[in-house]
């Protein structure tokens, strides 16, 4: 059965410029799980956006989109807010009542089913995805992660026969993410809801997939099952989506030997089958040497958030050193940014000694600590952003200072060639993608000429080009002087630009090390080219390590 | 923190439907209000201090009981200070008559004062903000969702501007330090930041909407609560014994004339069924948590 059809389908906005699509042809079978892929701004939201009647933009369609065998558009209004589902980025945003309950009962309400139906059908959901745990919470009291599955349970309850998802995990951290799209895939497993999801991080989603629909500029470029998918970007240029791959397939990309692994365990097998009786050398562990300029000094430091409460950190001491990029990973809620909001003076600690440049942070008055010193930047950079244009905004960091206006310019272009967003500048801040906001909020405080960066959670959101690009940025920094401390659940970046990681656990620093160390001593906190390798092979930790070793094994 | 607290008040009469406890609060208070007769206002001051020692919670009742006694005393001392009506003079004060009477009136209705506070101390423990909606709602279902809509909006918009303030202060913008310009400036920023962000956030919650079918058909309004059949029960008394208390009023048995002589209360037969029947409803809220908190000890 056919869930979808469109044909020859092409659109085009009303106003603006903004990629229009042209020519789209594919069915989507009931029961399917596809992905739809592609770099940013090839019209992957309009499409999704075209299948869903109540939020088509404003523009003129020509072709034809079917939604088992009728017009979608012709389709009653009460049909298609039911049968067709919607999960957008915003976790907040989509949130519309304050109760978890009432936000449940929402969709049922509109449609004006009675009470009795509504309560049965709510407990059900409830129970299905373990929401009866925060049943009766303030909407507002609820997790980024949470809040996302109240949205797709509130979906759900309509009884969707297709669930359309616009980037559902990209504002939750990859913990939040993969356990919610997990609950993704049990309901098209367990129940043959029709899925159709985009994702700008593939890692998780790609293995999932029946079929993957790669776009580019408006128009379907390929669309095929997972493992040819794979082969094909392998073969063809196509450098950020091929980037995007998880690293089982990548590993394979870059061989193209036997059947295309997409998880960890199928990697482990291939793997095993590409090595075969060849016995390929560990690589040996270089030696890790430490700067011995101490940027940030923390000694025995103990917090909590109220007198009589839980210590968040106990007995907290590390230090991060000149021109050292220094990663720290933890679980959720373990601590990580209550540390960086300790060290940026937001909180004050209870007991022990903070030094920044050798300096007690208490002596840092005002806003001292952040003039050409430290600069933080934060989870959500939209709020960093104030005016109309990216270029204003850059330029305001100078506005209490006296500096000429020439002299302003070519500081704001310097620092924004630097960032590759020097063809954003006359863009509207909001309209920038998660990527590209995320570099010119990094731009915004470089203005500032800081010594030294805390970075939470810099690659939320970002497509795998973006994250190399600002990988390589921060390596630039630190090259140059700048020391960075950064809080990530990103394993993957972590082990790739960092010079030293530290695990956070119940407060504290638990181990630290080299990337190359850290990583191939962990066992199950460790990156995917490592867990796929290990038993063959020590010390792999990267995924480009990874491919180097499998073409040395031709 | 508000979680402890919300639990603390799932017991006795909040345990009841929305519809009984309201209703219940309703026909106290408009009790209490209305008899201005020194029986009625001390067995309703009686009843909402024992209630209010049951329900409220040691720390909100001796907070209740800060504000009340004062006020109490206030009004009973300011009534027969400026008012000088009554046939029966005490004394001269500064050239001004105090009346007997006077003196009466004022304790009498500064214990209907503090009843009427301490009865509404308790409606706010056990008619939390949801079961107003609710209520609320089953009148004015847009309006209910509008009030929802906002509670929810409210935390996150706080939330949005901690966030903007922490960033801001991150790159020197601290509106708490520097000059009144600096800060009024920066102040300026905050909210600024916070309007684009918040009109940003309502193009996709009205997407939200509209993608789950509002606005289209007619609304159903759906609610957690049940009406069981202890709820049938209980507001039946209620009901009864505010007719009780409707027809005291109506026959006057409620009221007393204070000037300008005091007439003594009457205690016909009539009159007293009519007490009883009012402290029968006062004491509900504490005769309820009083069974509950023995069939725990049974329990036990």
């Amino acid at each position: 059965m056919e869930a979808v059809k469109v044909t020859d389908f092409s659109f085009d906005y009303a106003i603006g410029n903004e990629t229009a699509l042209h020519d789209i042809n594919f069915t989507v079978n009931e029961g399917e799980f596809i992905v739809v892929c592609g770099p940013s701004g090839c019209g992957k939201s309009t499409l999704l956006k075209s299948i869903k009647p109540q939020l088509k933009p404003f523009g003129t369609t020509r072709g034809k989109i079917e939604f088992y065998g009728e017009d979608v558009y012709s389709l009653p209004d009460e049909k298609t807010a039911g049968e067709i589902g919607f999960v957008m980025q915003n976790p907040d945003a989509q949130i519309v009542t304050d109760k978890v309950w009432h936000e449940l009962a929402f969709g049922l309400e509109n449609l004006g089913v009675e009470t009795p139906i509504i309560r049965s059908r709510v407990a059900e959901m409830a129970n299905y995805f373990g929401i009866h745990n925060w049943f009766r919470k303030k909407t507002a009291e609820l997790s980024g992660g949470q809040k996302q599955l109240l949205n797709l349970a509130s979906v759900m309850l309509m009884q969707p026969k297709l669930i359309i998802l616009d980037e559902p995990s990209s504002q939750l951290d990859p913990i939040a993410a993969r356990e919610f799209l997990e609950n993704v895939r049990k309901i098209n497993l367990e129940l043959g809801t029709t899925i159709i999801i985009t994702e700008h991080n593939l890692e998780e989603v790609y293995g999932y997939a029946d079929k993957v629909l790669l776009m580019e500029k408006g128009r379907i470029k390929k669309y095929l099952p997972p493992q040819e998918m794979a082969q094909y970007l392998a073969e063809n240029e196509h450098e950020g989506m091929y980037k995007a791959l998880p690293t089982p397939a990548r590993m394979y990309g870059s061989v193209l030997k036997g059947e295309c692994p997409l998880s960890i365990v199928e990697g482990r097998t291939w793997f095993g089958q590409l090595v075969d009786e060849k016995q390929p050398e560990s690589p040996v562990l270089a030696e890790h040497e430490r700067p011995s300029e101490k940027v940030i000094d923390i000694n025995e430091v103990w917090f909590q958030y109220e007198k009589g409460a839980d210590p968040v950190l106990r007995d907290l001491s590390f230090s991060v050193r000149k021109g050292e990029i220094c990663s720290v990973l933890g679980g959720n809620g373990a601590g990580k940014t209550t540390m960086l909001s300790v060290v940026s003076q937001k909180r004050k600690y209870n007991l022990g000694s903070i030094k920044i440049s050798g300096k007690e942070l208490s002596k840092y008055k005002g806003t001292e600590l952040f003039e050409h010193n430290m600069a933080v930047l934060p989870q959500n950079s939209q709020s960093l952003f104030v005016f109309e244009t990216l270029r204003r905004d850059l330029e305001e960091i100078f506005a209490e200072k006296k500096i000429s206006k020439a002299e302003i310019e070519e500081k704001v272009l310097a620092v924004a060639r630097r960032m590759e967003i020097d063809s954003l500048l006359d863009r509207h801040p909001y309209d920038l993608s998660g990527g590209e906001m995320q570099k010119a909020a990094l731009a915004k405080i470089l203005l500032l000429e800081p010594k030294l960066l805390l970075l939470d959670e810099p690659t939320k959101g970002m497509d795998a080009l973006s994250k190399e690009n600002m990988g390589r940025i921060l390596q630039e920094l630190a090259k140059s002087g700048a020391t960075i401390l950064m809080v990530t659940h990103d394993i993957e970046f972590c082990a790739k630009y960092s010079d030293h990681c530290m695990l956070f656990f119940d407060g504290y620093i638990v181990s630290e090390g080299s990337p190359k160390k850290f990583f191939s001593e962990n066992s199950f906190y460790t990156t995917a080219a490592s867990r796929m390798t290990r038993h063959l092979v020590r010390n792999i930790i990267t995924c480009e390590e990874g491919e180097q070793l499998c073409r040395s094994l031709l | 923190m508000t979680e402890k607290k919300a639990l603390k008040t799932e017991s006795g009469l909040s345990l009841y439907h929305p519809l009984v406890s309201f209703g219940y609060f309703v026909a106290v208070i408009a009790g209490t209000l209305l008899f201005i007769h020194p029986y009625f206002v001390l067995i309703s001051l009686g009843c909402a201090l024992l209630s209010a020692a049951m329900i409220n919670g040691k720390k909100m009742f001796l907070a209740s009981l800060g504000f009340g006694i004062p006020m109490f005393i206030f009004i009973a001392l300011a009534n027969p200070l400026f008012n000088h009506r009554g046939a029966t003079i005490l004394f001269y004060l500064f050239d001004n008559p105090v009346t007997k009477e006077a003196i009466i009136y004022g304790i009498v209705s500064a214990g209907m004062m503090f009843a009427a506070v301490i009865w509404f101390t308790c409606y706010n423990t056990v008619v939390t903000s949801d079961k107003f909606i609710y209520i609320f709602g089953r009148v004015l279902p847009s309006v209910a969702l509008i009030i929802s809509m906002t509670l929810s909006l409210i935390p996150r918009l706080m939330a949005q501007i901690k966030v903007i303030a922490d960033t801001q202060r991150s790159i020197g913008l601290d509106w708490k330090s520097g000059s009144l310009m600096h800060r009024i400036r920066a102040g300026a920023r905050i909210l600024s930041i916070l309007v684009s962000w918040a009109l940003e956030d309502a193009v996709i919650t009205a997407d939200s909407m509209r993608a789950r079918g509002y606005g289209q058909h007619k609304r159903s309004t759906f609610s957690i609560f049940r009406f069981g059949k202890r709820d049938g029960i209980m507001l039946s008394i209620i009901v009864l014994l505010f007719a009780a208390e409707v027809a005291a009023y109506i026959t006057g048995a409620g009221t007393m004339e204070f000037y300008p002589a005091i007439v003594a209360p009457k205690t016909e037969f009539i009159d007293i069924l009519f007490y009883i029947a009012y402290a029968a409803l006062g004491i509900i809220p504490a005769a309820i948590q009083m069974k509950e908190e023995l069939k725990w000890k049974q329990l036990k």
